[in-house]
């Protein structure tokens, strides 16, 4: 049996690594500065590319024009770069570059606290750029799931070609703790689609040509062998600018629909459910594990209790939060927030069920023993 | 092969207002381009908004049309992807203003990027506004008493800044094109500013022609201009030839357990001093150590954002094996090293019970609590113990009081990681010593 002692930061850097991240471009920030020193030193002792923008606007753009000449891209911040990153990603989504940015939340609004822990930009994650499009949400339960999950960012970015928001917090990427290696596991990796030529349209490159609106268009790198065209306003399937609305609408409903009728790919969750249990409890990012103990603590004590951990936060993971609402009576779900997240639960809630948002907003943490006498007193 | 053109000319003519100098830059563009005859899949033209950036649809060459701004850092993530590219950028004044900052840093870094910034002094495409280039005291829409500002001069500030090419020319001069060949050709980075007419808005609000082009060009300081330095490297070769001075390895020691351990239950350790006491890599020797001993250890660190000055806390849970509790709020033991320490960390204090510890420098009590205190004597050790060993030093003694976990693993959780400090540590370790704790 092997251990290590580690932080979440260093298990994302090597994680990004070895799913074949080959572009960083990223700005410092804490709690995000660990993660963009090592990204910076390790991915130039590999060989790969690296650079530091000078500030996160540039930083993204680098990294959208790296991933449309190729490259695996990958930008990291916290809150504030977020904010800032906020248009690119409508880039992203509309020339359909696949991006991983990697957000490592601290307490908001504005420069808030650079060193305080929060979970509080996890609608703004979902939201975060004009448009009304979906947006792919991870966040990871626990170190050891980092591993997995970043590889998993990677993959669903590249095969759905869209941009992806591996949302962590400064608790999860700057505690160290003793982490099992054979936990550690990468999963397959998958990368883009590249155009070998197509069957209805010959071997003439259509950049962003589809036969059915939920499907993913080929790629093909700028300085390609046939000529390419990517661009961040709207276009018809050559990627030239365009306003007839036949065109304008197939892109927009493609868009979604890519995402949503592709979610069985995205959806990462866990379900621990206990047949007859009235009470479910949901939980994400750092109180993942406490809501574990939560529930062992009320199993011990003789009650029934469901335990659904999400990792894929957006889009929801529908079918599996339906499954675990079956019968329940209250679902409790604990956020470092003011109860964003029980928001987009509370439409899957039916006639009956209610839900209690246990919540915390002072820069600590809730613990198992907070989490259930709040419950009692409800 | 000589190519006939690389501008779509069945697409023509361009979409841009009668008058307007776009089209013949374009043309000029093209013309330089064929006297250099590169291969149209090596280049990539990067655009972003105004009306230039409708121009990168008439090209037969790879494109990207971006954001407000940021074409210039598109093109570098390019140009870092694919060395091998030529990449032309086309940008307005507006964009100049907005991305002005992406103009500088990529001069400063002497990337391989042709830019043509085609500065025809205001933003033609939401209305005749001005923009970083409006000279002063012309009209626009947005400043029709007179622009109150100076214009921003951008070959002279980029010049200034690393560039290693810089030029600026008006759209009619006979010699834009040999210059626009030169810019294509070069290694690092360059910039042309092409001086430009805009007849729907600059041109009608300032009554504008060729002769009062050449007053502004006078008067307003915008003389011709062509600069270039030779020699200097291009920033994605020299990214790619230029070594890590002090690589880091990434990778953390594995920790197989071998130790015992002598821990009963869980224990919450706090170790509060000031930055500088090399407090957070201490308790990760001590957590290692207890790995090394079976264990299962979380640590926890908090300290301002100014890292070098300040308290500097590491909370440790060392369990039998993975607990989830949240934050510590009452320690089993409690380690107070510095004034800074007590004025974070003293709050635990009153929250601690009699079967707890508090170890706290002599100096610094009298402190209320229950729990069980020591004054932390290190007049008792004959030794002076700097600031930066105090936190090792104090735990080496606890580790020898509190018996948690055996001293052999702590010496292996030293040995990890090859520290320059190793020796002085085994020797402060040998000399530590429950006899600096005195009960109070």
């Amino acid at each position: 049996m092997a251990f290590e002692f580690t932080d979440g930061t260093t298990l994302m850097v090597r994680s990004c690594i070895l799913s074949g991240c080959n572009f960083y471009a990223g700005y410092p920030i804490s709690p995000a500065s660990k993660f963009h020193l090592l990204m910076m030193t390790e991915m130039a002792q590999m060989g790969r590319i690296a650079i530091q923008g000078e500030d996160e606007i540039a930083s993204i753009s680098m990294a959208i024009g790296a991933s449309l000449s190729g490259k695996k891209a990958l930008t990291a911040s916290s809150g504030p770069g977020l904010s800032l990153y906020s248009e690119s990603i409508g880039f992203a989504l509309m020339a359909e570059v696949p991006l991983v940015i990697v957000i490592i939340q601290r307490m908001g609004p504005a420069t808030g606290g650079a060193t305080t822990n929060l979970e509080a930009d996890v609608q703004f994650a979902r939201w975060v750029t004009s448009g009304g499009l979906p947006m792919v949400v991870l966040c990871p339960g626990s170190p050891e799931s980092i591993f997995g999950l970043m590889n998993h960012a990677f993959n669903v970015s590249e095969t759905l070609r869209t941009p992806v928001i591996f949302l962590t917090s400064k608790e999860m990427a700057l505690s160290k703790e003793r982490i099992d290696s054979r936990k550690l596991l990468l999963g397959k990796i998958h990368d883009r689609k590249e155009f070998q030529g197509n069957r209805s349209r010959g071997k003439k490159y259509i950049p962003f040509n589809i036969d059915k609106l939920s499907d993913i268009p080929d790629f093909l790198p700028l300085g390609a062998n046939q000529l390419v065209r990517y661009t961040s306003s709207m276009h018809d399937e050559k990627g030239l600018l365009t306003r007839d609305p036949q065109k304008v609408k197939k892109k927009l409903v493609h868009l979604e629909k890519k995402i949503l009728v592709n979610k069985k790919i995205i959806d990462r969750y866990l379900p621990d459910l206990d047949a007859g249990a009235k009470i479910l409890i949901i939980g994400y990012g750092t109180l993942s594990r406490i809501c574990q103990e939560v529930s062992r603590r009320i199993r011990s004590g003789g009650r029934k209790c469901s335990l659904l951990t999400i990792e894929s936060l957006f889009p929801l993971p529908e079918t599996a939060l339906k499954k675990a609402l079956r019968g329940v009576e209250s679902v409790v779900l604990p956020e470092l927030n003011s109860g964003l997240y029980a928001e987009s639960v509370k439409p899957f809630l039916k006639e009956g069920q209610k839900i209690i948002s246990i919540t915390r907003v002072d820069g600590s943490q809730l613990d198992a023993g907070e989490i259930l006498s709040r419950i009692r007193s409800r | 092969m000589k190519r006939a053109t690389y501008l779509d000319e069945r697409k023509k003519p361009f979409p841009f207002c009668p008058g307007c100098s776009h089209g013949k830059v374009l043309e000029k563009i093209n013309e330089a381009l064929l006297k250099l005859n590169p291969d149209p899949k090596k280049i990539v033209v990067v655009s972003d908004i105004g009306c230039i950036g409708l121009s990168d649809q008439w090209f037969l060459t790879h494109a990207l049309h971006g954001l407000h701004g940021r074409s210039v850092a598109y093109a570098q993530g390019i140009k870092l992807s694919k060395p091998e590219l030529k990449i032309i950028v086309l940008m307005g004044d507006g964009a100049s203003g907005i991305g002005g900052h992406h103009l500088l840093s990529a001069a400063r870094r002497n990337i391989g990027l042709s830019v043509f910034l085609c500065n025809n002094f205001n933003y033609g495409m939401t209305g005749g506004q001005h923009s970083v280039t409006t000279p002063e005291n012309y009209l626009t829409s947005s400043s029709l008493q007179g622009n109150l500002e100076e214009a921003l001069k951008i070959p002279e500030t980029l010049y200034l800044n690393g560039a290693t090419f810089v030029a600026r020319r008006a759209y009619y001069d006979r010699d834009l094109i040999s210059v626009m060949a030169e810019a294509i050709a070069h290694e690092g980075f360059s910039l042309v500013e092409i001086l430009e007419s805009c007849p729907a808005y600059f041109g009608s609000y300032n009554a504008f022609s060729k002769q009062e082009m050449e007053k502004l060009i006078s008067n307003k300081g915008l003389d011709r201009k062509y600069q270039k330095v030779n020699g200097k490297q291009e920033y994605t070769q020299k990214y790619f030839k230029t070594k890590l001075k002090k690589p880091v390895p990434l990778s953390s020691p594995s920790l197989v357990p071998r130790h015992k351990n002598f821990l009963g239950k869980k224990l919450d350790i706090v170790i509060a001093g000031s930055a500088g006491g090399k407090i957070i890599s201490t308790v990760s020797i001590l957590a290692r150590a207890a790995i090394l001993s079976g264990l299962y250890a979380r640590q926890r660190d908090d300290y301002p954002v100014t890292v070098r000055s300040g308290y500097s806390i590491s909370f440790l849970t060392l369990g039998r094996d993975h607990t989830e509790t949240g934050d510590i709020t009452s320690p089993d033991i409690l380690l107070i090293l510095s004034q800074d320490g007590l004025n974070r960390a003293g709050q635990y204090a009153p929250k601690m019970r009699a079967n707890q510890q508090i170890y706290i420098m002599g100096d610094l009590l009298p402190i209320k609590s229950r729990a069980k205190k020591f004054a932390i004597n290190l007049d008792k050790t004959n030794r002076h113990i700097s600031k930066k060993n105090m936190a090792f030093f104090v735990l080496g003694s606890l580790l020898k009081q509190e018996k948690m976990l055996p001293l052999e693993a702590f010496k292996e959780a030293i040995q990890l990681r090859p520290l320059d400090d190793q020796d002085e540590k085994f020797l402060l370790l040998e000399k530590s010593s429950p006899i600096i704790f005195i009960p109070a």
